[in-house]
């Protein structure tokens, strides 16, 4: 299961996607927007994406995994448009025979995706917004 | 000399300060991605601070500064990445 997703991310459609008798471990994680970056307080959050590129690179993501944790499967997911605190933003299921392989791929995934995926946040202040990673982006 | 047509695609910051999300342009048989973003800071200087630190994607791949873009190609303009 690969996803950019405009609605709410349900949980338990990323472990239903993964989930199998062949495996003994499930490793879930969520990516949640916070209510504060670097000392402001951030009031919401909007997310775009070159989504072609983004489903590609995702798509790469969950073979790059197959291939290193043979047997492990992976759903992601990825929620774009406008997200208040709380919500969630990115979605990871990684199902496995074994826990490490689960826990390593998990992580492996929300590493890649922060790294190679291209989908950016915007941070929506009180007196100010901020594309984050580009600080020349500020107003106020 | 005919020239290569490049479809160009901007997003997030970069996007914004330009107020397009796609134009066609225009460029010389050779041009590099260095290049394609040397001629976009000068067209655009009010986005050249944010131009200056961005990667290029040629149809959907990240490409290298020297990697000369071809006829037709559609050409991303990637911001730093701030998913997750």
């Amino acid at each position: 299961m690969i996803e950019l997703t405009d609605a709410v991310i349900d949980p338990a459609r990323l472990i239903a996607a993964v989930a199998g008798p062949d495996c003994g471990a499930l490793a879930l994680f969520l990516g949640t927007v916070r209510d504060s970056h670097e000392g402001r307080k951030v009031l919401r959050l909007s997310y775009e994406a070159y989504r072609p590129m983004a489903l590609n690179k995702l798509q790469e993501i969950q073979i790059e995994i197959a291939q290193q944790w043979p047997g492990t499967r992976v759903a992601l997911v990825h929620r774009l448009g406008t997200l208040g605190l709380g919500e969630i933003s990115v979605g990871i299921a990684a199902a496995s025979p074994h826990r490490d392989a689960a826990f390593a791929a998990c992580r492996h995934a929300i590493e890649q995706i922060k790294a190679v995926v291209p989908i950016w946040k915007k941070e929506f202040w009180a007196d100010g917004t901020q594309w984050v990673g580009q600080p020349e982006s500020k107003t106020s | 000399m005919p020239m290569n047509r490049l479809r160009i695609k901007f997003f997030a910051a970069v996007r914004e300060r330009l107020g397009v999300e796609e134009m066609a342009l225009e460029v010389a048989p050779g041009t590099t991605a260095a290049l394609l973003l040397e001629r976009l800071r000068g067209e655009y200087p009010q986005a050249a601070p944010l131009l200056a630190t961005v990667r290029v994607a040629a149809n959907q791949e990240f490409v290298e500064d020297a990697h000369v873009l071809g006829d037709g190609d559609e050409v991303a303009i990637i911001p730093p990445i701030s998913g997750g």
